[in-house]
C-alpha cells in the first residue's frame, strides 16, 4: 500500500476512526454512515464521500469491519457495514491516539 | 429496523457489480434527498454525484481492496472446510479401525513394494550410465561361428586403425596385481586399456591425468597406472602428492598418473588401469589369442547398426588375410547399456510384472474396502443429505477420507520403500551391476501414489454416486441395510475379488515355478565337496616368479607346509575355482587320428591341478589313475580328463593311453600329454549349466603364475585360513592371499541371483495372497451382514448350521474358482515369458499350476470360513426383527 502524503496522513487516520465510531453504535450502509458523520459534526467535517467509501472497503479488507447485504429502510438493497472486534480494538486505540494527539496540539497553541 | 432478517435474505454476486449497487444506492438516497428538499431531479443528481467526490479513483481502489478480500476469503473458507472434513475423515476412520488399518495396510504394502522394486529396477536398467553422453558408448567383440567371444590384440588393434564409425576404441584386458609398500599386501583389480579410455568414456581425472600419454602405451616405455578414488582413498589417505610418485604393484615400480572418480570407473569392479603394452612381435602373432573386450564411442551421426556394418566388413578383410585363425570370426558392436545389464532383464521385467500385480491387487482391495464401508454408510449419507448436507460437500467429505487414507498408507509406503530398497540393494548378489546407483525413486513414488490415489479417489467417490442419486426415501425407508444389494455394488465387489484372486493366481505360479526351479538346481550335484573346505587365490609375480622353477618350487614349499599344519586333511591347487565361470577352451588334436583343419578340431577346457587338488575336492578318479607327485617336469606329459570328455571325444574306444596335443598360450605353445585317467565331472561356471568337456594337466608339469588353494579341514576353515595366511607370508611377506572363500559360499553364490529372484517374487505372492484373503473375507463378511435377515429365517425355517455354512462357502467358492480359472489362464500365457529364468522345469509344470490352485481355493475357504461360522450362529429372532 502507498503511503499517503503526511499531511494526509491525519485525515486518513482519523476518518478510520470516525468511521469506525458510526459503526459502533450499529451496522449502517454507506449512505447512512456520511450523513451520520454530517449531523455529528454539524456540518463542520466536510468529508468526501469517495474517501469515505475508499475507507470503508479498506477496513473491510483489514477486517475490522465486516459487512452484508439487507434491506434499507425504504426497502432498497443496501450493504451494511458493522464492527469487526479487530475495529473494536482499532476504535478505542484510534480514540485515545487522538485525545493525546488533540491534547498536545492544544497545549501548543495555547 | 429488521436487518437481522436482512442480513439472512444476504447473497453473494460478483464483487463489482456489489459496488457498483452500493455507490448507486449512495448517489440515488442522496439525490432523493435533495429532491425532498426542493431540488430538481437533474440538479439533485449532479449534485450528489459532486458532493461524491472522485468516484473513478474511489471505485479502483475499492475494486482491488474487494478483490483482495474476496480472494482471501474464499481460501479460509476453503480451509476451514477441508479442515472439517478432515477432521471428519479422520473421526471416521476412528470410528472403523478395522477397516483404516487393513485399507492403510494394504495400501502400503502396494506402495512400499512397487517403489523399492521399481527404484531396483530403474537403477540397473533404466538410469543413464555414469559417463559423458551413454548412449554413444558401444562394445566391439568378436563372433566365431555366430558365438560373442572376446578378441585377439592383432584383429582389435586393426579394429583400432580400420574403423570409420568410432571416435575411439579401446582394448580391456584383465590385470590384477598386488600392491605392497603400503600395510598389508593387497591383490587390487585392475585391467589393461588403450592410452585414450577413460576419454572413450568421457570420464576425468580429479587429480592427475586420466589418459596415458603415447610413450606409456608403448612396449617397454615408462610404467604408468590410472588409479580409482577408492584405492587413493583407501590406502593413499586421499594424499595429493600420490600423482607422479611411484607405487609398487607386483614387486615393480609403477608411476601414479592420474587418480578418476569412483563412480564412473568401468569395469565397475576395477580399481587401476594400466596402458594395454605388447612386444611389436608378439603382437603380430596373437592373431588367435582372443582375451580381450573392446570399448568404443560411436561417432556422431554413426548408428550401432552402420558400425556393425563397417566392422563384419573389417573382418571380412582379416577372414581373407588370416585365413588359418580368422575362418567364421567376424565382429558385432553392442550398446553398453545391453552389454552391462545383458541378460538382467529378463528377470528383472518379471519382478516388475510381479509388483505390479501387487500394486493392482492392492488397489482392487482397497476399492473393494471403500465400496463395502461406502454402501455401509449409504444409510448415514442419505439421512445426512435429507438433513439439508449440500451433496457437493457431502462428496467432497467422502474423497477427503479416501485422501487421507491414501496419506497414511503412502507415509507407510514410503517408510516401506525406503526399507525395503535398502534391504533389496543389501540382499542382491554383488554380480548384479550398478547396485551402488540404487536410490529410492522419488518420481515413481510419486508415480505409484498418484495411482493409489486415484484409486481411492475413484472408488470413494462410488457410494458419493450413490447419495447424489436422488432415491433416498428408499435408502431410508430400508434403513440403509439392503442398499447394498443392489445389482451393481455387490457386481463390482464380486469382480474386484475374482480379479484378485486371478492376479494372485498369476503371481504364485510364477513365483512357484522359481521355487521349484530351484530346488531342482539346488540338486543339482557340483562334483566336488563343498563343507568343511575353504578356498583362497595366490598370484606370483612375474618379477620375482618369471621362471616356472620358481613357480613349482614355491607351490610345493607352500602345499607342504600347509598340509602339515593341524586341522589340515587335504590341500591342493587348482587353476580357477568351479562355479565361478573361469576357464580358457582351447582346440586340441589326438595323436594318430586323421589331421583336421583348424576350424574343425575339437575344443576343450583345460584346467591344471596339483595332485591332491583331487582329494582336497573329493573329485574321484573313476578309471585309471590321478596325478601323483612323480608326475614332475622331464617325466611323460600326462593328462586327465572328464567322464563328459571321455563320451564326447572317445566314444566307444577307450581314451587311456591316447595322446592330445593342445594348442595353449598366445604364441603358438602347446600343451601336451597321455591321458593317464578318467574324473568325475566337476559344474565349472555354473549349477544350471550343462556339463563341458574338459582335461586336467598336472602343475609339476604346466606350472601357473596364479592358482587356487582349496583346502579341506576338520578344523574351523576360516581359523586354517588365518594360519595358511601367516605360512604364505612366511615364505614372501608381499604375496597377497586373496578371494578367500569357504566352498560352501562359491556353491552360494553361484545360484544368488535365482535365489533372489526366487525369494522376490515368492515374497510377492504371500502379499498377494495375504490381500486376496483380507478382499475374500470383506466380501463374505459384508454379504453375511446383508443377508442375515434370509439366513435368520432360513435357521428358523429348520436349516442346519452346517447349512448356513455351506451357503456361505459356496459364494466364495464360486468366486475363488472363477478368479483361478481366469489366473491359471493368465499364468499359462505370462509364466512363458519366464522361460529363460527356469531351470530343467517347463513353465507349463503341472505340479505348480496343481499346487496354486490348492493353495488359492484352501485360502479362499479359509478366509469365508470365518464369516460363514458367524452366519451359522445368527440368532434367528434378532435377525428378523431386524436389526
Amino acid at each position: 500500500m502507498t503511503k499517503p502524503p503526511a499531511d494526509l496522513n491525519l485525515i486518513y487516520g482519523t476518518l478510520n476512526v470516525l468511521v469506525l465510531k458510526a459503526l459502533s453504535w450499529e451496522p449502517m450502509h454507506g449512505y447512512a454512515i456520511s450523513n451520520w458523520l454530517r449531523e455529528r459534526s454539524g456540518g463542520t467535517l466536510d468529508i468526501d464521500d469517495a474517501a469515505l467509501y475508499k475507507a470503508l472497503h479498506r477496513l473491510e479488507e483489514l477486517g475490522a469491519i465486516g459487512s452484508e447485504w439487507g434491506l434499507s429502510d425504504n426497502n432498497r438493497r443496501a450493504k451494511y457495514y458493522r464492527l469487526a472486534p479487530a475495529g473494536r480494538r482499532q476504535l478505542k486505540d484510534g480514540q485515545s491516539a487522538w485525545h493525546t494527539y488533540s491534547l498536545a496540539v492544544t497545549r501548543v497553541l495555547r | 429496523m429488521g436487518f437481522r432478517r436482512a442480513f439472512r435474505l444476504a447473497i453473494w454476486s460478483s464483487a463489482r457489480a456489489d459496488l457498483e449497487e452500493e455507490f448507486a444506492f449512495h448517489l440515488e438516497m442522496r439525490a432523493a434527498e435533495l429532491m425532498a428538499r426542493g431540488w430538481e431531479p437533474d440538479a439533485a443528481r449532479a449534485e450528489a454525484r459532486r458532493q461524491f467526490g472522485d468516484l473513478e479513483a474511489a471505485r479502483a481502489y475499492c475494486r482491488t481492496t474487494d478483490q483482495r478480500l474476496r480472494k482471501r476469503t474464499m481460501r479460509t473458507e476453503w480451509l476451514q472446510e477441508f479442515r472439517q472434513d478432515l477432521l471428519f475423515a479422520l473421526r471416521g476412520l476412528r470410528k472403523a479401525p478395522g477397516f483404516a488399518l487393513v485399507a492403510a495396510l494394504t495400501l502400503a504394502l502396494g506402495i512400499g513394494a512397487n517403489t523399492a522394486i521399481f527404484s531396483v529396477v530403474r537403477g540397473i536398467l533404466l538410469r543413464p550410465l555414469p559417463f559423458a553422453d551413454p548412449g554413444r558408448l558401444v562394445m566391439v567383440a568378436s563372433t566365431y561361428q555366430g558365438q560373442r567371444s572376446t578378441s585377439s590384440p592383432a584383429n582389435s588393434y586393426d579394429w583400432r586403425d580400420q574403423n570409420h564409425s568410432f571416435s575411439g576404441i579401446s582394448v580391456i584386458g584383465s590385470h590384477s596385481a598386488v600392491l605392497t609398500g603400503s600395510g598389508e599386501p593387497e591383490r587390487l583389480r585392475g585391467f589393461d586399456v588403450g592410452a585414450n579410455f577413460f576419454s572413450i568414456l568421457g570420464v576425468k581425472a580429479i587429480a592427475g591425468r586420466a589418459d596415458f600419454l603415447p610413450e606409456e602405451a608403448a612396449w617397454k616405455g615408462p610404467r604408468a597406472v590410472v588409479l580409482s578414488e577408492t584405492v587413493w582413498r583407501n590406502r593413499f589417505g586421499s594424499d595429493p602428492r600420490l600423482v607422479g610418485s611411484m607405487i609398487s604393484l607386483d614387486n615393480e615400480r609403477v608411476q601414479v598418473v592420474g587418480v578418476v572418480p569412483a563412480a564412473s570407473t568401468w569395469p565397475s569392479n576395477a580399481v587401476m588401469w594400466f596402458p594395454f603394452t605388447m612386444e611389436p612381435e608378439r603382437l603380430a602373432r596373437s592373431r588367435g589369442a582372443v582375451y580381450l573386450s573392446n570399448l568404443a564411442r560411436l561417432k556422431p551421426g554413426v548408428t550401432v547398426a552402420s558400425a556393425t556394418l563397417d566392422m563384419q566388413a573389417i573382418a571380412r578383410r582379416l577372414e581373407t588375410a588370416y585365413p588359418d585363425v580368422n575362418k567364421d570370426v567376424s565382429a558385432v558392436v553392442i550398446p553398453m547399456r545391453e552389454w552391462i545389464t545383458g541378460g538382467l532383464d529378463t528377470p528383472l521385467y518379471v519382478l516388475l510384472g510381479g509388483v505390479a500385480f501387487v500394486l493392482l491387487i492392492a488397489c482392487a482391495n482397497v476399492a473393494n474396502l471403500l465400496l463395502v464401508r461406502g454402501v455401509a454408510r449409504e444409510g448415514e449419507l442419505a439421512v445426512r443429505t435429507a438433513l439439508g448436507a449440500a451433496r457437493g460437500r457431502l462428496v467432497r467429505q467422502l474423497v477427503t477420507e479416501s485422501l487421507v487414507l491414501a496419506l497414511i498408507g503412502g507415509a507407510a509406503g514410503l517408510a516401506l520403500a525406503v526399507g525395503g530398497t535398502r534391504l533389496l540393494v543389501g540382499a542382491a548378489p554383488r554380480s548384479i551391476p550398478r547396485l551402488d546407483a540404487i536410490k529410492v525413486d522419488l518420481l515413481v513414488l510419486g508415480f505409484t501414489v498418484a495411482i493409489v490415489l486415484v484409486t481411492g479417489i475413484l472408488f470413494g467417490l462410488l457410494p458419493a454416486r450413490q447419495v447424489v442419486r436422488p432415491d433416498l426415501a428408499k435408502t431410508l425407508r430400508e434403513g440403509g441395510r439392503d442398499g447394498g444389494q443392489r445389482a451393481g455394488g455387490s457386481r463390482a465387489r464380486r469382480a474386484l475379488v475374482i480379479a484378485e484372486v486371478a492376479l494372485s493366481v498369476m503371481l504364485l505360479a510364477g513365483a512357484g515355478l522359481l521355487i521349484r526351479s530351484f530346488d531342482r538346481l539346488m540338486h543339482v550335484d557340483p562334483g566336488f565337496r563343498s563343507e568343511n573346505s575353504i578356498s583362497f587365490a595366490l598370484s606370483l609375480p612375474d618379477a620375482k616368479y618369471g621362471k616356472p622353477e620358481q613357480q613349482i618350487a614355491f607351490f610345493d614349499a607352500a602345499l607342504a607346509r600347509i598340509h602339515d599344519l593341524p586341522g589340515v586333511e587335504s590341500v591342493g591347487a587348482g587353476f580357477g575355482m568351479p562355479l565361478t565361470s573361469f576357464g580358457f577352451s582351447f582346440s586340441f588334436e589326438v595323436t594318430g587320428r586323421a589331421p583336421l583343419p583348424p576350424s574343425d578340431q575339437p575344443v576343450a577346457e583345460v584346467r591344471v591341478a596339483t595332485p591332491d587338488y583331487f582329494k582336497a575336492m573329493a573329485i574321484p578318479v573313476v578309471k585309471g589313475r590321478g596325478f601323483t607327485a612323480t608326475d614332475r617336469a622331464g617325466a611323460v606329459k600326462v593328462m586327465l580328463i572328464t567322464q563328459t570328455a571321455a563320451t564326447k571325444f572317445f566314444p566307444g574306444e577307450d581314451p587311456l593311453g591316447k595322446h592330445v596335443t593342445f594348442g595353449w598360450g598366445q604364441d603358438g605353445q602347446t600343451l601336451e600329454g597321455d591321458i593317464i585317467g578318467i574324473v568325475a565331472d566337476v559344474k565349472q561356471s555354473s549349477l544350471a549349466q550343462t556339463t563341458l568337456p574338459q582335461f586336467w594337466a598336472p602343475y609339476q608339469q604346466w606350472p601357473l603364475s596364479s592358482m587356487n588353494v582349496v583346502m579341506h579341514t576338520t578344523r574351523e576353515p576360516m581359523a586354517v585360513v588365518a594360519d595358511a595366511r601367516r605360512i604364505i607370508h612366511e615364505l614372501d611377506p608381499d604375496l597377497a592371499v586373496a578371494q578367500v572363500k569357504t566352498l560352501d559360499e562359491i556353491v552360494a553364490e553361484s545360484v544368488a541371483q535365482p535365489r533372489f529372484y526366487m525369494m522376490l517374487l515368492t515374497a510377492f505372492a504371500v502379499i498377494a495372497i495375504l490381500l486376496s484373503a483380507i478382499g475374500i473375507y470383506g466380501v463374505i463378511a459384508y454379504l453375511v451382514g446383508q443377508r442375515s435377515r434370509e439366513i435368520g429365517v432360513r435357521i428358523a425355517l429348520g436349516a442346519s448350521r452346517s447349512n448356513v455354512v455351506r451357503l456361505i462357502v459356496k459364494e466364495a467358492v464360486l468366486m475363488a474358482a472363477g478368479g483361478i480359472g481366469i489366473g491359471l489362464l493368465g499364468a499359462l500365457a505370462l509364466t512363458r515369458l519366464m522361460g529363460a529364468l527356469l531351470f530343467d522345469l517347463k513353465s507349463t509344470d503341472p505340479v505348480t499350476y496343481l499346487a496354486v490352485t490348492g493353495v488359492l481355493g484352501g485360502v479362499a475357504l479359509l478366509a469365508a470360513s470365518l464369516p460363514a461360522l458367524r452366519a451359522s450362529r445368527i440368532d434367528p429372532a434378532l435377525a428378523m426383527r431386524g436389526e
